[in-house]
Order: structure tokens, then sequence, then C-alpha cells
């Protein structure tokens, strides 16, 4: 026999009875002689030899499952001989593990179909659990249980369900399952912890009768062995294992915590200082990724969807987070991450920067903790940990790991004030202790952030910009502060004004269409938005210099290549930011419009916009941005409590590419944004309302009041409406008078023209009900149709823009209806004086060439106000340049200014 | 957080007598009278003080799991103490205790210490099994007998307490052999000692355990 199987490993067709035949007509031989073999030894040579073919052998996989029933048979019928057992559990082993060949067999992969075959078998799993019965100390029968792991494995790797609830039926299964982790031999331990992570894989009721039976201690032991991260694969194995048992497991975290797990487990990412400065073997960087995975699990809770206990998961993950802090895990983290430069693997760094940022997010002790903590810098001095993970975010090659950086420092501001005012503060130039602190990184947080920001390239002044607006956002002193303090010194004009320059640099530069400039844009105007909302001096400092409101017209305008429409929106927001805070809220029926001086500003930039953009163009690129994918599929959907305000965090450990657009705008931002874009139709509504031929509204006495809503507006139009019937009442019941008082013959002829004209006057009148007839008609669609808006909220969009139509129409008809009102009066006045004088007779002529002249002069200033623009945007750019040339440019302007203000004859 | 010593408990019976609001009362001192599945705390864990030693104790409860019997089988094994509950007010309940202690009799070790509460105590004018009829039971099967409200936390401490005392005593007469985890006994990290030390049956614990408090 045995010369037999030599040979045929020399040729396998050479010799015996094999000649000829197929890989599947020898296995059916075999199992043939295993079966009906009348002595041992030829049943064990065939055990022996169908284990040979099966190697590698796809063919042979295919035919022994057919088998099944005759080698489970002779498993239990053949229990007492060892050798049979382990041969056949090898070859069940092997009918159901995948090789390399069968990648390249045609057909369905025959170890997977053997694999179901097997676990739709019930004896199988009690029949092999029983061979681990005996315990791990019995060292005979190592090579039985190794089979049976490698199997259960295989089994496990077609479809682990049907094996959890196998393995679950049997009395003590997981129990003896776990014994395999004590294992003496590390092949059989270590194939168990293969064999529980697929097993534990979403299986509570798994994961908690392994806890309880101490896999939690087996693991940390087995870690402990294997020299914790620095071990091989099976550090990487056991951390897995880790997470599987305590993924989606509130008991589990529980337990881990309680026991004091948490203690040991935070040694997996301490490395001894300087072991891996100038590389990391590959394992140990994979190890590292795998504690850091567990840790990201213990402070994130658990999905919403697992069984309503959202509250738990939240007071859970909580609960980790405190205790894995205390235990000094962010000093590993920081350590790995930016530590003497940082671990030399940048996936590590990016990750260990990830953890840091979900430990502290929200928390407020631990953002403290993270102001207080001191790294050692590259040269080997202390420096504050904010200011070098600020140095990543500011310049890491890698765009992920810059990503990660911004969502610590992120994770940092976000609800935490004190902290945005730490680093608020850092931006006032330090005035005594001017000399950079020895060693460590130059300067400090704010002078580094504002150097990148005010810096010639676009790459870092975008980060830079991401990175100030999580300082300032939400917090009217941070805003403040960076204000003041980036004002106080600086010779060129506070950071903001700084930033506006950057704009009109980068948009006279004409590459704004390169990625990296419009991006740089993008986030100067999100970053300038934030700034200004809600804080008066950032809005001044914003709008003081003559410049910048072209340049933002120019901004909403421009093409900035694929960011063209986040940028022409942002632009836009930014004169809405601009136009709703400089509108005061409503003072009522305040009719001196001096009281309101900043009202008139806000009115103005609308104006601005109407006559420079349009508003249905503004509106309209307002629209594209919030159709944009970015706003669209924004993070974060769960309803903020703040809507008032942009964006209130951001996913900032996202490890994508970042020159796509990082998702820098959340759900918060794009209601906020919706909102904005709301308040901004009202606004122009009630700026529409006004005649036209009356030029800047400050001139307009009479609309100061400033209804809130639609409403309102119908309200106070309803009230305009019903005055000017009065006084046309009142002009009928005048005219009517006074053609009973002239009864005059002398004035016969006076009286001849004055009734013509009257006539005409009671025409026009007519004509005037006519109108105002069908304007209230009009107005009472409107109405109605406001009140079925309110009614019908998920109509709310259509409707409200039909609504808006129509009230345009409204305050069109109305300005036709002001005109001609107009016209009426000034035939009146005319009559009256015919009447009373009887000396003037070309009154009506004279009006009407007045009220031509009136017109051509508004369409006058219109023209004027477009050059003015111009100009405006013509000197911002020579301002920009003169400024980069060091000339005074204000100083220079006035000068300009006194000649021209200069009267002539002086 | 060292303890002298670790017992592993678990708590068995009927669905509805009162296991979790047991565990939820003893380890967080409070009642929840919604029954709710959801809330199933499933694990607990406490310190406790006896004869001066500090013990910690992790309980697991058998949620969810009281029809599906080879899953809380799978428990026996490793654990020191078990509760065995009834509700006083379903004599069901009562009845099918024979066959809970059955099951802990075949898979538990023999060492295991059964502790038999009659729970819901404070709902009298509904009690359908006497207090004479738990303690003969006990009596019968050689178990501790108590009976509890989780509601008004009547002798739930007590429950728990005196289950770690009669397992203290059993490792002072060495009836364990507590190197061996399976009996869900661990000693505990002493104060600047190594873990895990072992005690060999017969001998008492080590003495820098005692000193941990
Ligand atoms: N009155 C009273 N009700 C209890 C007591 N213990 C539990 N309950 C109630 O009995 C029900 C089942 O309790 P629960 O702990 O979920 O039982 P489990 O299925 O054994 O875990 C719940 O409605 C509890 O409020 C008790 O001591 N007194
Ligand atoms: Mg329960």
């Amino acid at each position: 026999m045995n010369i037999l199987r030599v040979a045929k490993g020399v040729g396998g067709f050479i010799a015996g009875s094999d000649v000829g035949r197929s890989d599947s007509q020898r296995v059916e031989a075999l199992l043939q002689r295993i079966s009906d073999g009348a002595l041992p030894e030829e049943r064990q040579d065939a055990v022996a030899e169908l284990r040979d073919v099966l190697q590698s052998n796809p063919e042979a996989q295919q035919a022994v499952g057919s088998g099944f029933p005759v080698l489970l048979n002779a498993l239990k019928t053949e229990r007492g001989d060892q050798e049979m057992t382990r041969g056949i559990l090898e070859s069940l082993a092997l009918a159901v593990q995948p090789n390399e060949r069968s990648s390249r067999w045609q057909g369905a992969d025959p170890a997977a179909i053997n694999a179901e075959l097997l676990a739709k078998n019930d004896e199988v799993v009690p029949l092999l659990l029983a061979f681990l019965k005996d315990g791990p100390q019995a060292a005979s029968n190592f090579y039985v249980r190794y089979h049976t792991v490698q199997l259960l494995t295989a089994l496990a790797a077609g479809g682990p369900y049907r094996l959890q609830k196998a393995i679950l039926a049997a009395p003590m299964g997981v129990v003896q399952l776990m014994d395999l982790l004590g294992d003496s031999h590390e092949v059989v331990r270590n194939e168990a912890v293969l064999l529980l992570m697929s097993l534990t894989k979403s299986s509570p009721d798994i994961q908690k009768i392994a806890a309880f039976e101490g896999a939690f201690e087996h693991i940390l032991k087995i870690l402990k062995e294997e020299d914790w991260v620095m071990g091989g694969i099976i550090v990487q194995d056991c951390l897995d294992l880790l997470s599987h048992l305590l993924q989606n497991n509130i008991g589990n975290q529980l337990m881990f915590r309680e026991v004091g797990h948490l203690s040991a487990f935070v040694k997996v990412l301490q490395l001894p200082a300087d072991r891996y400065r100038r590389s990391l073997p590959k394992q140990v960087g994979i190890n590292l990724a795998a504690a850091m995975s567990t840790t990201q699990l213990l402070s994130t809770p658990a999905a919403p969807s697992s069984g309503g206990q959202e509250k738990q998961q939240q007071e859970c993950a909580l609960a980790n987070k405190a205790a894995l802090v205390k235990l000094g895990i962010l000093e590993s983290l920081l350590a790995l991450a930016v530590g003497s430069g940082g671990i030399p693997s940048c996936p590590v760094r990016t990750q260990a920067l990830a953890c840091i940022a979900k430990l502290i997010k929200g928390v407020p002790p631990h953002q403290a903790k993270l102001g207080d903590a001191k790294v050692t810098a590259a040269s080997s001095a202390s420096t504050p940990a904010l200011q070098a993970i600020l140095q990543v975010a500011l310049s890491a090659n890698d765009p992920a790991e810059a990503t990660a950086a911004a969502g610590v420092i992120a994770g940092f501001c976000e609800e935490y004030r004190e902290g945005q005012q730490m680093l608020a503060a850092t931006f006032t130039p330090p005035t005594e202790l001017s000399t950079p602190q020895q060693g460590g990184i130059e300067g400090t947080f704010g002078s580094q952030l504002a150097a990148s920001l005010t810096g010639l390239r676009p790459s870092p002044m975008a980060r830079a910009a991401g990175l100030l607006h999580h300082v300032v956002l939400n917090n009217a002193a941070s805003k403040q502060a960076v204000l003041q303090a980036s004002s106080a010194g600086a010779r060129e004009g506070s950071l903001l004004v700084r930033c506006c320059r950057q704009l009109a640099n980068m948009l006279a530069s004409g590459q704004q269409g390169e990625p990296p400039v419009s991006l740089a844009v993008m986030m100067l105007l999100r970053l300038l938005i934030t700034w200004a909302h809600d804080c008066a001096p950032a809005l001044e400092a914003l709008l003081a210099p003559p410049g910048h409101l072209p340049m933002l017209l120019e901004l909403a305008q421009k093409r900035f290549g694929e960011r063209t429409a986040i940028v022409n929106g942002l632009a836009a927001a930014l004169l809405g930011v601009c136009a709703m805070e400089l509108s005061q809220p409503i003072t009522c029926l305040s009719s001196d419009p001096s009281a309101s001086p900043e009202r008139i500003a806000g009115n103005t930039v609308l104006e601005i916009i109407g006559s420079r953009i349009g508003m249905a163009s503004y509106f309209s690129r307002i629209d594209a941005l919030l159709q944009r994918p970015e706003f669209a599929q924004a993070p974060g959907k769960t309803p903020g409590t703040d809507n008032t305000a942009p964006s209130k965090g951001e996913q900032g450990t996202g490890t994508v590419g970042a020159l796509a657009a990082p998702s820098i705008f959340d759900a918060a931002y794009v209601r906020w944004l919706s909102q904005l874009k709301d308040r901004m139709h009202k606004l122009a509504m009630s700026g529409l309302r006004r005649p036209s031929g009356e030029g800047l509204p400050a001139a307009n006495g009479d609309s100061a009041e400033q209804p809130q809503d639609d409403q309102g507006t119908i309200t106070a139009l309803q009230r305009e409406i019903d005055a000017l019937k009065t006084q046309l009442r009142r002009a009928h019941e005048e005219k009517e008078l006074r053609s009973k008082q002239q009864s005059n013959p002398a004035h016969e002829q006076e009286l001849q023209t004055a009734r013509a004209h009257a006539q005409q006057a009671a025409a026009a009148s007519a004509q005037h009900v006519k109108e105002l007839t069908a304007l209230k008609g009009q107005l009472q669609q409107a109405e109605q149709e406001a009140v079925r808006w309110r009614s019908a909220a998920n109509q709310a969009q259509a409707t409200a823009a039909k609504l808006e139509a129509d009230m345009e129409g409204l305050g069109t008809a109305y300005n036709m209806l002001e005109t001609h009102s107009h016209e009426v009066e000034a035939r009146l006045q005319e009559l009256e004086s015919t009447g009373v004088s009887s000396s003037k007779g070309k009154g009506a002529e004279d009006g009407k060439t007045a009220a031509e002249d009136d017109e051509e002069d508004s369409s006058g200033l219109d023209d004027l106000l477009v050059c003015l623009g111009q100009e405006e945007q013509k000197v911002a750019i020579l301002r920009a340049r003169l400024e980069d040339l060091g000339v005074d440019v204000d100083e220079l302007l006035e000068a300009i200014g006194d000649r021209e203000d200069d009267p002539p004859d002086a | 957080m060292s303890y002298a010593y670790l017992f592993k408990y678990i708590i068995i019976g009927d669905t509805g007598v009162g296991k979790s609001c047991l565990l939820l009362q003893f380890t967080d001192k409070r009642f929840q009278p919604v029954h709710d599945l959801t809330i199933g705390v499933e694990f607990g864990a406490r310190m406790i003080n006896i004869d001066g030693k500090q013990i910690k104790l992790q309980i697991w409860d058998t949620a969810g799991q009281e029809s599906f019997r080879s899953i809380t089988r799978s428990y026996y094994r490793g654990a020191a103490g078990a509760l065995l509950v009834y509700d006083i007010t379903r004599r069901e309940t009562f009845n099918h205790l024979a066959s809970w202690l059955e099951d802990a009799r075949q898979h538990a070790n023999p060492n295991m210490t059964i502790m038999l509460i009659g729970n819901k105590s404070d709902l009298t004018h509904r009690r359908a099994v006497t207090t004479e009829e738990g303690e003969q039971f006990a009596k019968e099967h050689g178990l501790v007998f108590l009976e509890t409200s989780a509601k008004t936390a009547h002798n739930v401490e007590e429950a728990f307490i005196n289950t770690a005392r009669k397992i203290y005593e059993k490792i002072e007469q060495g009836v364990f052999d507590v190197s061996n985890e399976s009996y869900g006994i661990k000693v505990g990290y002493g104060a600047g000692g190594q873990a895990g030390g072992t005690v060999r049956p017969g001998e008492a614990a080590p003495a820098k355990s005692s000193s941990c408090c």
C-alpha cells in the first residue's frame, strides 16, 4: 500500500488501480473502501489516501460531497481509533476549505457547496463538539481538536447564522469552544480565535456567553503574552474578536468596563517611546488600527436601529469615553498622532486623530484635557497638543490626515465656548513675550493659523479658513476677539479684512477656476458667512471698505470652474447675511427713516443685488447651491436645536480624499441656508413694494412700516388701498363742490375747460375704481392663497412660489395705480388752479413733461449706480495691488477725493 | 477597584418573575415598574463587603432566554452562585422550580450555591404560594431561601449578599480549587499584587487580598 502511495505521488498514473481513472472515480472508490473495507488497516489506508487526493483538488472536492454520510458514519463508529478520526476530520476539513486551485475551477465553488451540505446536517455540530469535550489539556488528541476547529471555521465562513444556531442549541457549545482559547497548543488557540470571531459576529447570545466564560480575560492574556501591539497577526485577530464581542452589546461593554478590563486594554495603544521612530512594521500598524477601531467602537453609540435603547447606548458610550480618557488614552493617541512628529505611518496617525476627535467631541472635561495637553515636538520641546494638531491640519500632505486633524479642532470647539475663546485669544500678538517658545513650534495657534490664512498658497489658506470657522462658530465672543486681536497690531488691517483681500487677489489673479483656488474662495466665504452672522462689528468690518460689496457681487457671478455653483451661491448667501442683518427688526409704523439708518443700508444691499444681479437670478444662485450634492446629502440628519445659526459641527473624521469638498456643510447649515433664503424673499418682497420711480428707499418715507410676513404685507397693502380710496372719494367730493360753486358766467370758458378736465378726471376715477376692484380681487385671491399656503404644509414651497408671483403682480399693479393716482392728483390740482385763477391752461401737459423728466432722471440714477459699482470694483482691485506694494491707499484716495470735491469756484 | 474575590452569579427562573428587576434594584437601587424587555440589564456588577473583604459580584441576567434553555445552560458551568427566582403570585412559576433545578444540577458544578427567591412579596393580597411552601422546597433541595420584593427592595441586598457569604464560607472551607476559574470564582488583584493568584483547596485566601479595602 505504501509503495502504491509513493508511486502515485511520483507519477499518479504509473502503477496500481489508479491508472486511467479520474479523480472523482478515485474518490468514489475510496469512499467505498472506507465504508465496506473489512480490515481496519484497509479503511485507514483509504482515509489516508482520500486526504491526499483532496489536497488542492476541486474535482475531488466536488466528488466527496456525496460521500459525507459515509464519512460521518465512520466518525461515529470509529471513535476509538485516533488515526481514523484524525484522517476523516482532516479530509472533511479539506473538503470544505477553499484552495488556490478552486479559483480556476469552472462552475460553483465545491468547497462552499460542501460547507453548505455539512452545515445543513443537524448531527454534524454535536458530533464535532463531542471531540472537544475531553478538554484542552489532553495533548494526545491535538490533531483532532485542530481539525475540528478548522472544520467549524470553514462551516462558519459559509454562513455563520446556521452554525451559530447549531452551537447555541448544543448544551455546552459555546463553553467548549471558549475552552479552546486556553489551549496549550498555539495553533489550536489561534484557530479558535478565528472561529469565535465568526461565531460572535452579530450574535448577542454568543457574545454574552463568551464574555461570561471569560473571553475578555483570555483575549487580554493572549495580548499580554504576545507583547501587546508589537506582536504578530494573532494580536490583530484577538483585537478583532474583542470588537465583535463588544459591538452593539451594552451588557458586554458594561462588563468590560466594570470589571476593569479597560485599564488593561489601554496598554495596547502604548508604544515604548522612540521604538518606531523611523519605520513602523506593517503588522504593528495593522494591530494599532485594530486597537483604535475597538476604541472607536467603545466611543460610539451603536446604530439606533438596534432596539430602542438609544439613551442607554449614549450613556454607555459616554461612560466608556470617560473611563478611557481617565486611563490616559488621550496621551497615547496624541503620542501616535503628533508626538515627535507622529508615528511613521500616515493611516495610523490619521486614525489616531479620528479617535481623539471621537473621545473629546461634546464632552467638556475631555475637551479641557486636550486643551491642556502638551506633546513633545520634533525638537523634543513641549508644545500644546492643539498647536501640533493645527500644524498637521494646515500642512499635512495627505488630505485625509489633514481632515482628521481638522476634525479634532472642530471637535474641540464644538459646544465648548471656553475652548473656542481660548483659541481665539491666541490670535492676539504676544506683546512682551515676543520671543518664540524655546524649541517648540514657533508662534501661537492663532499666529500660525493667521499666517496660513493670509499666505500665498491657496491650499493652506483653505484649510486655515475651515479651521477658523470652528473657532468662531456660534460664539460672538470669539468672533469679536479674533476680529479685534487681529486688527490691533496688524498694519494690514483686521484678519477679516485680510481675508477679503485674499478673495480680491484670487479674483484678480484670473485663476479662480483652478480647484485649489476655488476651494480657498469657498472656504473663505464660508468663514465670512459664519463670522458676519450675528456679529455687528464683523459685518461692519466686512462692508466698510467700499470695494467689498462689488467684490461680493462679482463672486456671486463669476465662474469658478467646477465650484461655480457653490461659490456663487455662498457669495449670494453672504450678501443675504449682509442684507438681513443690516435691516433692523421691524420698528412698527415708524415713519422716520433716519431713525433706522442701518436698515437703509440693508435695503441698499438689497437694491444693489436687484440692480446688479437681479432678484430672480440671485435666488436661483442660492437654489443651485442647495441642490449641490454637498448640500442635498449633508450629513447629520438629526435635527439640531439651534436652527438659526450655521453649521453646528461637521463630520471631520471622514477619511475620504478631500479635494472634492469634504462634507463641510451639515444638515443644520442647509436648514439655516434655506431659512436665509426665505427671509431674503420676504425682505425682497417688502423692497419691491416701493414705487420704482422713487429712487433709493431712503427718500421714501411712507413705507417705513415693514410687515414681517406675507399676511402683514397684504394688510399693509389693504390699508394703503383704503387710504387711496378715501383720497379719491375726497377728490370727487371736492370736484363736485367746486363745479357747483363755480357758476360765475365770467368764467364760463374756463368752466368748460374745467368740466372737460373734470370729465376726464371722472373717467380716470372710474378707470381707477375698476382697477381697484381688480386689485381687490387679486388681493383676495392672494389672501386665500396665503391661507391655503399656511394650512398645506407639504405644498408650502410650490404655493409660496405662486403666492410670491401674485404678490409681485400686485406690487406692479400697485405701482401703476400709484402713478395713476399721482396723475389724477396733478390734474385735480390743475383743475383747482384753473378754477380759481383761470389763468393756466396747460398744466396737464406741464405735469406730464415733469413726470417724463422724473423717469429719465431715475433711469439715469440707475446707470450711475452701475457705473459707481464698476468703479468701486476697479478701486478694490487697484487697492489690493497697491496695498501689496505697500502704498497707503486710504490716504491716496482721500487726497483724490479732496481734489474732486473742491468746488470749482473756491 | 481592587477586590479580594470576584464571584459570577446567574439569575434564572421563568419569564416575568422579576429577574431583571432584582438585578436593577441591586445594582442601581431603582425599580422599573413597566415590563419592558428592552430595558433588560443583562449584566450588572457591584462591589460588596464581607468580613472586611471587598468582593466583586458579576451578575448575568438570563433575560429573554428563559424559553431557550440550552442558552441558559451555557451559563451554569461558569457560575459560582445562582438566584433561582419564582413569583409568589403565580403558582406555575413555583411549579417549574424542579425543572430549573434539574437543569442546574446537570450542568452546573456541584458546588454552585443556589439561592431560592420568592419575589414580589409586596403583592400579599395576590399571593399564590405561601412562605412555608417556599421554605419547604428549599429545605428539601438544600437551598437557601428568601422572599424578596424588587419593588420595595425588601431582602434584595440580603439575597445577593447572603449568597456571596455562602460562597465565601465554602472558599474558607477549601471546597473550591479557586485557580480553576470555571467555578465562577476569581482571586482578585490585591493591592499591589499580581493578577490571578491561586488558592489551593484548604488554604485561606492570600493575605494580600484582605488588605485591599
Ligand atoms: N409588585 C411587584 N412587581 C414586580 C416585582 N418584581 C418585578 N415586578 C414586575 O414584574 C414584571 C416582570 O419583571 P421582570 O424583571 O421583567 O421579569 P423577568 O422576566 O424575570 O426579568 C414587571 O412588570 C415588573 O414591574 C416586585 O417585587 N413587586
Ligand atoms: Mg428579564
